[in-house]
C-alpha cells in the first residue's frame, strides 16, 4: 500500500521520526514516496544499520535504519520512505530508502530556529547539515549524502 | 554414494544456485566441482569452525555450514541436505546447502549499494528475478576467503 501525504503551502520540510527518539528533517523535494508494509529484501554481510534493499522503479535501493546508524538498535519498521538526493545540483539524483516509525509531518523551518545538534545523539555531527529547534527539541537536517556513504 | 558430477561447458556460462535457508547464493557453475549428499560428510574430528570433511580426489576437504546471513554455524540444520564442493585453484572446500541447482540465471544485475558494502563481503553483486527474488552473486575464491577469515584459518 502506498500512502500520499499532502504538504501545506507554507511547509518547506518533512519531519521524519525514525524511532528510538531519533527525529530529523529533509526538504520537501527530497521525499519521493511513502510505502506501507514494504517488501524489503535482506542482504547478508551488510552493516547492521543497512541490511535490506527495496526494489523501486527497477532500482535496488539501500534501506537505511537511521536510529541504528546513530548507535541505536536495529529495527524493521512497517513504513519506509524513498528519498532522492544530490551532492550538487548538477549531479545525477541518487536514491535510497529510510525506515520510518511514523508517517512524515510537513513543517515550516526558518533560519531563526537554528540551534546546536542534540547533545545526546552526538553522531549527528557526521550526518547533519544543520539543526533547528522544533517544538523545543533540537532537530537535525539530514545530510543524505553522508548517510548513504 | 550419491554424487552428482558437474559437467563443464566453457562456451556456456551457467551458474549454480545454492539455497541456504532462503538465501540464494549464485556461483559460476565451473567453480563447483561436485555435489554430494550431506550424509557423505564425515563429522568426526571436524576442524575449528568446520562441521566435517568430504573426500574428493583421494584427499579430504573441510566442510563448512553457513547461516542465511552467511555466519558460520557449528550445528548443522536438518535442511542442509547437499554439500557443494567449490574449487579454489588446486584446493576444495565443502559448503552445505539446502538445495543446489544449475541454471542460466535470468534477472537484473545490481551493484551492492555503497552504504551496504563491507570490505570483507563475499558478494560481488545482487540479482533480482522477475518474481522479485533476490539472489547474491559470489565466486568460489571470494566465498572461500570469506569463510576462512570467519574461521580464523
Amino acid at each position: 500500500m502506498q500512502n500520499k501525504q499532502h504538504i501545506s503551502p507554507t511547509a518547506n520540510a518533512w519531519l521524519l521520526d525514525f524511532g528510538q527518539n531519533v527525529r530529523a528533517v529533509v526538504g520537501t523535494r527530497v521525499l519521493l514516496q511513502l510505502v506501507d508494509s514494504p517488501n524489503v529484501l535482506s542482504v547478508p554481510v551488510a552493516p547492521y544499520h543497512c541490511r535490506n534493499v527495496f526494489l523501486w522503479r527497477k532500482k535496488l535501493l539501500p534501506v537505511m535504519d537511521i536510529a541504528a546508524r546513530l548507535g541505536g538498535t536495529a529495527q524493521n519498521t512497517r513504513l519506509l520512505t524513498v528519498v532522492g538526493y544530490q551532492h550538487h545540483e548538477t549531479e545525477t539524483v541518487r536514491f535510497g530508502a529510510l525506515f520510518l516509525e511514523k508517517p512524515p509531518v510537513a513543517i515550516n523551518v526558518t533560519d531563526t530556529q537554528f540551534c546546536p545538534l542534540p547533545e545526546e545523539q552526538s553522531n549527528w555531527s557526521k550526518f547533519a547539515i544543520s539543526c533547528f529547534a522544533h517544538e523545543g527539541v533540537a532537530t537535525p537536517i539530514i545530510n543524505l549524502d553522508t548517510i548513504f556513504m | 554414494m550419491n554424487t552428482q558430477l558437474i559437467n563443464h561447458h566453457p562456451e556456456v556460462e551457467k551458474t549454480a544456485r545454492l539455497t541456504i535457508s532462503g538465501l540464494h547464493l549464485i556461483l559460476p557453475q565451473r567453480e563447483i566441482r561436485v555435489l554430494e549428499s550431506a550424509s557423505e560428510v564425515d563429522t568426526r574430528e571436524a576442524g575449528v569452525f568446520s562441521v566435517g570433511w568430504i573426500n574428493h580426489d583421494q584427499k579430504r576437504w573441510p566442510v563448512y555450514c553457513l547461516s542465511q546471513q552467511l555466519s558460520l554455524l557449528d550445528t548443522v540444520p536438518a535442511e542442509r541436505r547437499v554439500c557443494a564442493l567449490i574449487k579454489i585453484e588446486n584446493n576444495y572446500m565443502g559448503i552445505l546447502c539446502d538445495n543446489a541447482s544449475i541454471e542460466s540465471i535470468v534477472g537484473k544485475w545490481h551493484d551492492i549499494p555503497a552504504s551496504m558494502r563491507l570490505p570483507d563481503t563475499p558478494l560481488l553483486g545482487l540479482i533480482v528475478s522477475e518474481e522479485n527474488i533476490l539472489a547474491c552473486a559470489s565466486s568460489a575464491e571470494r566465498l572461500a576467503a570469506y569463510v576462512l577469515r570467519l574461521a580464523g584459518v
